[in-house]
């Protein structure tokens, strides 16, 4: 059944030439960022390797233009494209992590909460309710605000990268406890729930094992649609100088960096971070959007 | 009914006591301001001296009971770095964030609506043109739309200003840039930028409601009934596709507010959010504390609002 399954979302994939072509893309960016040590000849991140002869040349089709970088440097002598590569991977990387630091927390608080029902539940559907009264941009820009002050100077660089995935996972939680919730309550009431019940299973064997994975199936949209959400955060954040710091950027720190050149007329230190950023996040929203349609059984798989 | 409004009032003051709470623990244990004001160099004694006049060192109870006290009376002390009243700050900044969040709200809902409604009950090029625009909006971080624009309309044509808040009138003590042409193309750029992701939302929320209208038996029997589908759009599909969007409005609105933090910085525009992105940098707590209650606050109104406008949309849910 569940081969069967796998099988028509497979071919309804295959059908479908947007989430192909941007599974194709997605698939490009998540290579180069793996392999950009071996792809570029300059790693962004240490400052050894950046020459300041070399800062802030036009990208190669333009006069003045090298080979050697053919997207252009920055005002430190970085090459663009190597730090797009190397950008992108920091920026996924913080995008996957926080997701999942979202994912776990919030299906767990969910399993719960629908399981257990009683104070467990009002505690976390209040909390839960509360978040999502304060915008989740309000509680990362808080949160990694507020820590990054009261970090030392001398770990701030180290340790930021991890305040930002907690800080950006802990704002989302709610959404996947909402839902977990909801589909824990129905699965709790099942025949299959109740005779592991009177089997004599603990509560935790039959959460993990029998509810679990029942309610893993909408989460997973919930994940795609917020695994651009958070890369777009991160971005955010960066960008207004409470997300990662400028020794290693992400794109947004590298976005925010290029500003400052923008009105001298060097668009590429932000134009091509940005369209980066755009074009991992678009993607991965096609994808997500197209898995909402081909997972949901109420649609007749048009995609209008 | 009467119920209803009380149990949202006592909602409504769970998140302000709530985020109160948040708001008076960011501002009391994170960060010394008196090293943000004094610096490294300072001597114990002029420390000492410093977090007294601040009040710095009495006890936490104390301490929130006269904060909530204070924030009731919308007074939050002074700000560390200006030493300017905070409720100051927050009246003269107040009109620049309302007015951008104003403009850029009537936008998403009148565009939202109407793309919404011409997307979920067409399915040719058109709507599958405006479906991408739609993705491709909500996959556009904001900064990155307001600096391409600055590139584009400032920096490349010279159309449009790439900064601040120019051509305002004061009627009182409000502040407008809407009676002016220079005032209309300086908040241009901040509300379409503001607008743009919002707006993808709303268009594919509607969608997604009158799409699922339309699969309802209510619909089918008026397209029996030989009704036209100008008149089972107007007249059977909106009216029922109005109530869930009145609640995304209102969260729409309250995004929005805290979205206009973005905007606000990359335009260097005068609101609140650019003065609490300003405050993150030098550990302005005060300022912090107080901007996220008023947002929190604004949200839940909003909510209110929205839930009694609920009511009288709806006549079956005057009897609950």
């Amino acid at each position: 059944m569940k081969n069967l399954l796998d099988n028509e979302i497979l071919q309804d994939f295959l059908r479908t030439p947007s989430a192909i072509l941007s599974f194709l893309v997605l698939l490009a960016i998540i290579f180069t960022s793996i392999f950009a040590p071996w792809l570029v000849n300059q790693n962004p991140f240490d400052p050894l390797q950046l020459d300041l002869l070399n800062s802030r040349l036009p990208p190669v089709w333009i006069d003045m233009g090298v080979a050697e970088f053919p997207l252009g440097t920055d005002e430190q002598g970085r090459d663009i494209l190597a730090a797009l590569f190397y950008g992108a991977r920091l920026s996924l990387l913080v995008g996957l992590a926080s997701v999942t630091f979202s994912f776990c927390l919030g299906v767990l608080l969910g399993l719960l909460a629908g399981y257990f029902r009683g104070w467990v539940d009002t505690v976390v559907t209040r909390l839960a309710d509360l978040q999502m009264t304060i915008p989740g941009l309000l509680v990362a820009m808080m949160l990694a605000g507020v820590i990054k002050t009261q970090l030392p100077a001398a770990i701030q660089e180290t340790v930021m990268i991890y305040v930002v995935i907690l800080a950006i996972g802990f704002s989302d939680w709610p959404r996947y406890a909402r839902v977990t919730r909801s589909a824990t309550m129905v699965q709790a009431g099942e025949d299959y729930v109740l005779a592991a019940k009177v089997m004599g299973a603990p509560a935790r064997t039959i959460l993990w094992r029998h509810v679990l994975p029942n309610v893993l199936r909408a989460n997973i949209v919930i994940a795609t649609v917020g695994l651009g959400i958070a890369i777009m955060l991160e971005a955010t954040l960066s960008f207004l100088g409470a997300g990662v710091p400028g020794t290693t950027p992400s794109l947004g720190t590298l976005i925010r960096i290029g500003t400052n050149y923008l009105f001298s007329g060097e668009w590429w230190t932000v134009v091509f971070p940005g369209l980066m950023l755009i074009l991992t996040v678009f993607s991965i929203n096609i994808l997500g959007d197209w898995l909402r349609d081909a997972l949901n059984p109420k649609m007749e798989h048009g995609h209008a | 009914m009467i119920s209803l409004f009380i149990h949202k009032l006592g909602q409504l003051l769970f998140v302000v006591l709530a985020t109160g709470l948040i708001a008076f623990a960011i501002f009391s244990y994170a960060g010394d301001p008196v090293d943000a004001m004094l610096g490294d160099a300072a001597s114990e004694v002029e420390r000492t001296e410093l977090r007294e006049q601040l009040g710095l060192n009495r006890p936490f109870y104390l301490r929130f009971g006269d904060f909530m006290g204070q924030a009731v009376q919308g007074n939050f002390g002074r700000s560390f770095r200006s030493n300017e009243e905070i409720s100051t700050l927050l009246v003269e900044r107040l009109p620049a964030t309302l007015e951008l969040v104003l403009v850029a709200a009537v936008m998403t809902l009148v565009l939202g609506v109407t793309l919404g409604l011409y997307t979920g009950s067409h399915r040719n090029g058109w709507s599958r043109f405006i479906l991408s625009a739609s993705l491709l909006g909500v996959s556009m971080p904001t900064f990155m739309l307001g600096l391409l624009g600055i590139f584009l309309f400032s920096v490349h044509l010279g159309w449009l200003p790439a900064s601040g808040r120019p051509g305002t009138v004061d009627i009182g003590w409000w502040t407008t840039s809407l009676l002016t042409l220079d005032g209309w193309r300086g908040i241009l750029m901040p509300t379409m930028t503001l607008a743009v992701f919002n707006l993808g939302l709303y268009v594919r929320l509607v969608r997604a409601e009158v799409l699922e209208i339309r699969t309802t038996d209510y619909i089918k029997f008026a397209r029996a009934r030989g009704l036209s589908e100008a008149d089972i759009s107007r007249h059977h599909v909106l009216p029922n596709a109005l109530s869930p969007l009145i609640n995304v409005a209102a969260l729409n609105i309250g995004t929005m507010i805290a979205f206009s933090l973005i905007t606000e910085s990359v335009f260097q525009w005068p609101g609140l959010g650019l003065m609490f992105v300003n405050a993150i940098g030098f550990s302005g707590f005060p300022v912090m504390a107080a901007y996220f209650m008023l947002v929190a606050l604004m949200f839940v109104m909003l909510n209110l609002i929205a839930d009694i406008l609920l009511v009288v949309v709806d006549p079956r849910l005057r009897r609950g």
